[in-house]
This record gives structure tokens, sequence and C-alpha cells, in this order.
């Protein structure tokens, strides 16, 4: 039995010559039967499916994909220069934070001198005004010597000449009085006392 | 396949053929239909007898017989099956939305397989688009048809020289008319003589012949893709059939209780087999198709 279907479809590929036969139903059994009306019916329902798809499914489903295509291109494409651009900012910005480094460092090296110089001029300030402080105190000291020294050789003359007068017991006029003073100063100046 | 009344042989290849052919009949279980065969409506039946017979009894109308088929209605079948779910995928997807559901995104998937992985590659990335429609239309008919043929009492319309050579002829018709368009008329049918560097006796002998063979090969080519499409179905159909045959033969057997069991399993086995051969089948169908238009518009 199968041997008989094997013959007969290999017999009929071997020919392959289309046979014109009526309907199928009845004939004897023949793979290679070539019913003419199916041929006809095939064609047309093949080319009014195909037309028909052409115009309702086809076209609308190849535009609707290549329309999906081009949006996902799209997509991607901008996704790329998203991320171009997302690593541009990345290197900009490393770029600043490196150049914000630097510039701390620079603050601090500016402040650091800014204190430094400022240091130095307070303790010059400083130095400066201790050493006038110290001229200063030096200078009164020597005007308090010089004016305590007028006084004690004004008391000392007047010491000297009421216990020369009380000595002599005679009083002095004026003219003389002055006349002494002078010239117990002049005395009294040559012999000036010792800075001690 | 349907039961038999063991009035024939289950083995007689005429009734084995029956099951696989074109008939003008459903057939049927008998608690269903008469005798299991539903008949089916003939509309050109009143035409034929009152209007051409009455006209001239002997009127012959060979090779036409005016009578629907089996095969015809499953077409037809297969062809609003094909129209109805991808105007449906189109609705979707033709604004560029992607498709929803599995349904849906099977269907998308098997088209731009056809198109990136069969047409594209085989005719070329600016041409093949224009070659989508037929294609498309020809994988998802061939596929749709050799499909029907698994369904219980229906049958595959691709088992008909009819239909594989019709087919077979349009994807001729479209491959000359893809190769005349794109060289003209005189330029394609020189293309399929290859450039020789020959004397000139030689070239007045040997050119025609070559130009003979190449138009004949060209022919032999569409004619074998029918062929490969109405053997794989056949035969396909045809050993199940005779599987299930078996268990009629022996049903009057003790050996019945061994064939059937082993029958029915080795049947199902094979229709596992049929569904990947129908679909096979439809993808080298489409894929020659393609390779075939693709040698027509880029001959070297």
């Amino acid at each position: 039995m199968i041997h008989c279907a094997y013959r007969c479809i290999v017999g009929g590929l071997i020919t392959a010559t289309p046979i014109v036969a009526m309907a199928a139903s009845g004939a004897a059994p023949d793979p290679l039967l070539f019913d003419v009306d199916l041929a006809i019916c095939t064609a047309i329902v093949f080319l009014l499916t195909m037309a028909i798809l052409r115009k309702f499914a086809w076209g609308p489903i190849s535009a609707g994909l290549e329309k999906r295509e081009q949006s996902i291109a799209d997509n991607i494409a901008t996704a790329e220069n998203a991320a171009e651009e997302a690593r541009k900012l990345t290197m900009h910005y490393e770029e600043k934070l490196a150049g914000a480094a630097d510039e701390v460092r620079a603050i601090i090296d500016e402040a650091r001198q800014n204190a430094e110089r400022t240091g130095q001029e307070i303790v010059e300030k400083a130095q400066t005004k201790a050493t006038e402080e110290g001229q200063r105190l030096i200078q009164e000291v020597e005007r308090a010597k010089r004016a305590a020294l007028r006084e004690i050789s004004d008391q000392g003359a007047d010491l000297a000449i009421s216990l020369a007068g009380k000595i002599v017991s005679k009083e002095l006029r004026p003219e003389d009085h002055a006349a002494m003073i002078r010239s117990d100063l002049a005395k009294f100046s040559e012999t000036a006392p010792s800075d001690n | 396949m349907s039961s038999d009344t063991g009035h024939h042989d289950p083995l007689d290849p005429g009734h084995l053929f029956g099951h696989v052919q074109d008939a003008h009949h459903f057939e049927l279980p008998h608690a269903v239909a008469d005798e299991g065969k539903l008949h089916i409506w003939q509309p050109f039946e009143p035409f034929v007898d009152e209007v051409l017979l009455k006209a001239d009894p002997d009127f012959h109308l060979a090779p036409f017989d005016l009578r629907v088929s089996k095969f015809m209605l499953l077409e037809v079948v297969a062809a609003a099956l094909l129209i109805f779910f991808f105007i449906a995928l189109a609705r979707k997807i033709s604004d560029g939305t992607p498709a929803r559901g599995k349904w849906a995104n099977m269907l998308e998937s098997m088209l731009v397989f056809i198109r990136d992985e069969v047409a594209r590659p085989a005719i070329g990335r600016d041409d093949a688009d224009r070659f989508l429609p037929f294609l498309w239309t020809m994988f998802f008919f061939v596929l749709i048809c050799n499909l029907i043929g698994l369904v219980p009492w229906a049958g595959s319309a691709t088992g008909a020289l009819g239909t594989t050579f019709t087919l077979a002829m349009i994807t001729f018709g479209v491959v000359m008319t893809a190769g005349m368009r794109k060289m003209g008329p005189i330029g394609f049918w020189k293309s399929l003589v290859p450039h020789m560097e020959l004397p000139l006796p030689l070239a007045i002998f040997l050119l025609p012949m070559i130009f003979f063979i190449e138009v004949a090969g060209l022919l032999i080519k569409h004619i074998v893709l029918a062929v490969r499409l109405l053997a794989n179905m056949v035969a396909g159909h045809l050993v199940l059939a005779v599987l299930l045959a078996f268990i009629l033969a022996s049903s009057h057997h003790v050996a019945f209780l061994g064939v059937a069991p082993v029958a029915v399993l080795g049947a199902s086995a094979l229709t596992l087999l049929e569904l990947l051969v129908a679909f096979l089948q439809a993808y080298i169908f489409t894929f020659l198709s393609a390779l075939f238009i693709g040698t027509a518009i880029h001959p070297h």
C-alpha cells in the first residue's frame, strides 16, 4: 500500500507533467491530478486576498513597523546624544572640581601669607611702639630728674642763705641778697652733682 | 480522517487517496452526516443543467466542471482568516505603537522574520520591501492552508496540484515581471545566458542551447516549487491515512488490540511532525520565491 503511494508520488515527481482532469472524486488515485477549476479559484482567491491585504493590512503594518523602527532609532540617537552631553558635563564638572581644589589651595596660601604678613606687621608695630614708649619714659625721667635737681638747687640756696643769715646775724638787703645768690649759684654750678 | 463503514477495503489506494484529495463533499462522522458525507452546495449546477446542457446535450465543459470543491471552500476560509487576523493587527500597530498581546506579537514576529530573514537577505534591502505584500501573503496563505489540513474532517488545499501549481505560477509571474521591470524585457532574457568569451561558430551553436536550458530551468524551478509543496502535504496526509487505516484493516482480528494503540500513537506523533512540515513548507516556498525574485533582479 505504502509502496503504491510512494510509486504514485515518485512517479509523478519524475514526470512532473500536470495532468488536466476533471473533479477529484471518483477518479483513479493520482496525486498529480490537476483541477482547472481549483487552479482558477486559487488564483482568484490568492490575488484578491493579496490585493485586500495590501491595501488594508500590509501597507499599514509596514508603515507602522517603519514608524516604530524610526522612533526607536530616534530614541537611541537621543539617548546617545544625552549620554554624550552627560559625559561632557561630567568632564566639565570634574575639571571645575579640580580647578576649585587649586583655587582653595591658592586661597589658603594667600590667607596664610596675609596672616604671616599681618603678624609680622603687628610685631613690628609693637616693637616700634615699645621703643617709642621707652624713649618717652627715658625723656620723662630725664625731665623729672632735671626738675628735681632744680628744686634741690633752689632749696639748697635758700637754706644756705638762711643759714648764712643766721650765722652772720645780719640782715641783708635784697640787692646784696641777690648778688650773693648769683655768686653762690655760680659756684654751685661749677661743682655740678654727679648723675647718680 | 473520517471513520469507515467497512464496505471498502480500508487500505485500498483509491479509498486512501480519497481522504487526501479534493472532493465535492466534506467527510464527517456517520453520526453527523448521511454516509459520512456532507455534500457541498453547487451554485452553478442549475446553470449547467438548465442552460448549457439544455441548449446542447453534448456540451463538454472540460477541462472545467464548474463545481465547488472542498479545497475551494477551505481556500476561501484561509483567505478570510488571513484578512481577519491581519487587518486586526494592522489596526493595532499601524500608528507605530508596539503590538500588545501574545497573538499580535506572534503574528508581528512572523512578519518581521519574513521581512528581515527572508525577503531582505534574498532580494536586497532596497528592493525587498516592494515584494513584501506578495511574500507575506504567500507565506501565510500556504501556512494556513497547510494548518487547516490538520483539522479533523477538513483538508489541506495545498495537497492538490491545482493549488500549488497556481501559486508557483503566480510566483513565476512575479519573478518575470520583477526581472523585466528591473532590466527591461530584452535585458532580462539576455541576463539568463551567462557572459562567456566564445569563438563565433561555437557561440552560434552553444548560446541558443544555453538560453533554452536556462529558460527551461527557470520554468522547472517553479514547477518543482509546486511539486515540492504538493508532495510534502500529500505524503504526510497519506501516511497518516495509512496508519489510521491499519486500525480498520485489523478491526476484525485480535491484532486490533495491538495495532490500534500503536497506530494512534504513531498518527499523533506524525501529526506533530506535520505541524512542523506545515510551517517548514510555507517557509521554504516563500524563501525560494524570494530567492527567485532576487536572482531575477540581480542576475550576477
